[in-house]
């Protein structure tokens, strides 16, 4: 248990000081938040308010890119097998990448939070506890999804092509861009199938 | 033997069709510091990865510690320290991090401050790992198989691709863990690490070990004789340079002709007598005291190198 703790710290320093994390991380989902409320909402509170839910969302599906990228090149450079010699599980490993991830996200989707309040004069934000649990489940799922992408490729290169086989459909078929219905029947069907589609309506309906 | 703190048992270890290790068989007493000397590829970063817990086994039986690394590999992990061949740590790290980092997952420690001073890495306390130079690199990793003051160290290939002056930097800390009495296993495929470092040596050669022994018994066992070298403008028939005077044993190795002469001065004179007659002649000549490298080039009718 100490381990999984001294480990999850190192992952968050070791994170913070990586810039393609933080962008990913931090500036993407709040370019995403900015173009859906500055732009796509005209910046009418309540317009913001409705995208918030899908915004949240990429934000919590981005979790599995960085997750299952530092994981590989962990294992690539022989970085697993160091910590494999010491008395560190691979439970405490896994576990610590994902409450890692999680402690991550959480203040991105809190500025979300605060700045569709302050500079977008959005007020009552729906049901907070469902929107808690709702982006708790969603960030410890996605992140797991970055844990089996991670245990299936054996290359950072083959890890990328991957997470954008998996990343395009998510964003696109989940209604976190589009509205659902504004796509064919066929899409819509294939939609209920990712676990975006719930993840975004969720959110939606509990934010909204 | 007095009371080993590691042994080996007939290993055997495949990966797929390709045997790596093929019945490797050797003890190594407490406070020795222990070589396998070889190739790359023969077996010997596998052995010392399934001592260490790494790898599993296909058969045959080890124990460090009086553990078995496979059943107790959580107990096994406390006693022993490793530096891994191919391995590195997250490059944004910092070295005391890193330090303290491995020290928190042992319940005995040592005090990294002072592993931090000993390998000379203090200016570079708190310098990221992406920043350090190779042989930087390789003493941090040393110093980080010291954090739990392990029973047993491993060490492979300790100076693999580190230049010579760095790589003597090494020698002088293993030499210092040597006095302290520590146990060691290492792997290397270079003569002068074996022969420097080493109270005894494996001769690992495809998967087998083809020879044991202090590096001076090893040599005595290469016939205790001086070695020429020749280099010769034709090639000579087999055998005929084995008939010269004082000749113990001659083989051909790249090219060139290596013998073992009890009298040296009278084989260089049968030397050049002989090739006089067939009208050959002589490139070059070297003589040298026999080394591990001809124990080598005897066993396995090879050179070893980089």
């Amino acid at each position: 248990m100490r381990n999984f703790a001294t480990l999850t710290r190192m992952r968050i320093q070791l994170t913070l000081r990586n810039k393609m994390f933080l962008f990913f991380t931090v500036l993407m989902p709040f370019a995403f938040f900015f173009l859906y409320a500055g732009v796509f909402a005209k910046g009418q509170p309540l317009v913001v308010k409705f995208f918030l839910g899908p915004v949240v969302a990429l934000t919590v599906m981005g979790s599995f890119w960085g997750l299952s990228a530092a994981l590989v090149m962990f294992r690539e450079q022989g970085i697993l097998r160091r910590f494999h010699v010491t008395p560190v599980t691979a439970s405490d490993m896994l576990a610590s990448s994902v409450v890692a991830n999680y402690v991550l996200m959480f203040p991105t989707v809190l500025l979300e939070f605060v700045f569709a309040r302050s500079i977008f004069h959005v007020t009552n934000f729906g049901n907070l506890l469902a929107t808690f649990i709702l982006i708790s489940i969603g960030t410890v799922s996605f992140a797991s999804l970055g844990l089996v992408v991670a245990s299936v490729t054996n290359t950072m290169q083959e890890t990328q092509v991957i997470n954008q086989l998996l990343w395009l459909p998510l964003i696109f078929l989940s209604g976190a861009t589009f509205p659902l219905a504004f796509l064919p029947k066929v899409v819509q069907k294939v939609s209920l199938f990712l676990p975006a589609t719930y993840l975004v309506q969720g959110l939606g309906h509990a934010i909204f | 033997m007095g009371n080993p703190i590691l042994e080996v048992e007939n290993l055997v270890k495949s990966y797929g069709a390709v045997q790596a290790v093929r019945g490797v068989s050797f003890s190594v007493e407490e406070g020795e510091v222990f070589g396998l000397l070889g190739p790359n590829g023969a077996g010997k970063t596998s052995t010392v990865e399934i001592l260490e817990g790494l790898r599993d086994l296909d058969s045959g039986r080890v124990s460090v510690c009086g553990l078995d690394p496979q059943r107790d590999s959580q107990a096994l992990k406390h006693e022993i320290g490793a530096a891994l061949q191919s391995t590195s740590l997250p490059d944004k790290l910092r070295v005391m991090e890193a330090l303290r980092l491995f020290s928190s997952f042992y319940q005995r420690r040592r005090n990294p401050e002072e592993l931090l001073k000993r390998f000379g890495l203090e200016e570079k306390r708190n310098a990221f790992y992406s920043q350090l130079s190779g042989g930087q690199k390789q003493r941090l990793a040393l110093a980080m198989a010291l954090v739990n003051d392990p029973r047993v160290l491993f060490f492979d290939e300790p100076t693999a691709g580190l230049d010579p002056q760095v790589r003597r930097e090494i020698y002088d800390i293993i030499e210092e863990l040597k006095r302290e009495k520590k146990t060691i296993v290492m792997t290397t495929h270079y003569i002068e690490e074996a022969e420097r470092l080493c109270d005894r040596v494996a001769i690992v050669d495809h998967g087998k070990v083809v020879a044991l022994g202090t590096p001076r018994e090893l040599k005595t066992r290469s016939g205790g004789s001086t070695r020429i070298e020749v280099r010769l403008a034709k090639p000579e028939p087999d055998g005929a340079l084995r008939n010269l005077e004082g000749v113990a044993d001659a083989r051909e190795v790249d090219g060139a002709y290596v013998l073992h002469s009890h009298r040296p001065p009278q084989t260089i004179v049968a030397i050049v007598k002989h090739l006089e007659a067939q009208g050959n002649e002589l490139v070059s000549l070297e003589i040298a005291s026999p080394s591990l490298e001809d124990v080598f080039i005897e066993m396995t009718g090879r050179r070893l190198r980089d």
